[in-house]
């Protein structure tokens, strides 16, 4: 059996550094967001109260659903399913907060909102209008808080969580 | 021949373990993104989320909406649902452009773990040779 000549293994070489590098470092495609399917304030309220108000999962105890969410300071309208969006979101948001809080205690708060926290996927928000194709919620924001690192977590809830009638972000 | 199999089994799983372990834990993503703009000259709020785990976030234009002459675009990230933007926004002139994010209240670039939107918004354009459509991308 001849062995292999260097011509031919710099020719492997190149070709599997090619293909790598076309999986590794593709650009992720978005569907393009089209321009007619726009709310106005009211029409996105509209559907913020048509999810909030039956929302199918429950919330930790003593949180509700804003009544309202804050107006903008400019005139501006929303894309379409921006309203629930913000319900998902705010329901997401109550629950990281209250696993947050009493992650540490004995009892099994902590267990049923890490349980309900694995659902974030079923949302909306998460089903149809987020885009993460590499997985950075799982893989670097809840799955190492789930490992004892609530670093990521923890930023996600104070970045992205404040909503009115949450509790506030805390620290260890 | 089974050397060389070996040999091209053994690189490949060099390169995917040096792939790997160069990527950084906290790795940004690169979209393409587009869309179109409302031509009243309204802000539009856009209902694609990105979750972000801290970093800089640039955003190219690579198709700028506007009448000749006269196009440009301005552009900002929200992180929930409050009633200011999170960053600064950020206006790109002419057909092409880029810029960097920063933080609306200390003007820092690194913007930290949560989840991102765009909003953008163009001058009120409905002429004749106006368009509202643009595309480009960002990193996040």
């Amino acid at each position: 059996m001849p062995r292999p000549s260097l011509a031919t293994l710099v020719v492997v070489l190149v070709a599997v550094s090619t293909a790598l590098f076309v999986i590794l470092d593709r650009p992720d495609e978005e569907p393009a967001p089209t321009g007619p399917s726009l709310m106005d304030r009211e029409q996105m309220l509209a559907e913020y109260h048509q999810l909030a108000d039956r929302y199918p999962h429950p919330l930790p105890d003593g949180v509700r659903f804003p009544a309202t969410l804050p107006a903008p300071g400019q005139p501006t309208v929303y894309e379409v399913g921006e309203g629930r969006n913000q319900a998902d979101s705010f329901w997401i948001c109550a629950w990281i907060g209250e696993w947050l809080a009493v992650r540490s205690e004995p009892g099994n708060r902590a267990a049923i909102a890490w349980s309900w926290l694995q659902r974030a996927d079923e949302t909306q928000l998460h089903r149809e209008h987020y885009d993460d194709p590499r997985d950075v919620w799982h893989q670097q924001i809840l799955g190492p808080a789930g490992r004892g690192d609530v670093r990521s977590l923890r930023e996600f809830y104070s970045t992205s969580c404040g909503y009115e009638g949450l509790r506030p972000a805390g620290s260890d | 021949m089974r050397t060389l199999v070996r040999m091209t089994v053994a690189l490949a799983a060099a390169l995917v373990a040096l792939a790997v372990s160069v990527t950084p834990a906290h790795a940004n993503q690169l979209w393409n993104v587009g869309g179109t703009l409302n031509t009243s000259g309204t802000l539009i709020q856009y209902s694609t989320w990105r979750p972000h785990s801290s970093g800089v976030s640039d955003f190219t234009i690579s198709n700028q909406v506007g009448c000749a002459g006269n196009r440009w675009s301005r552009w900002g990230l929200r992180k929930d649902y409050s009633s200011s933007q999170f960053t600064k926004s950020v206006q790109i002139n002419g057909e092409t452009g880029n810029a960097r994010f920063s933080r609306a209240d200390n003007g820092s670039t690194t913007l930290p773990s949560g989840q991102y939107a765009i909003n953008g918004r163009m001058a009120n354009e409905t002429g004749h040779g106006c368009d509202n459509t643009w595309a480009g991308s960002i990193w996040l």
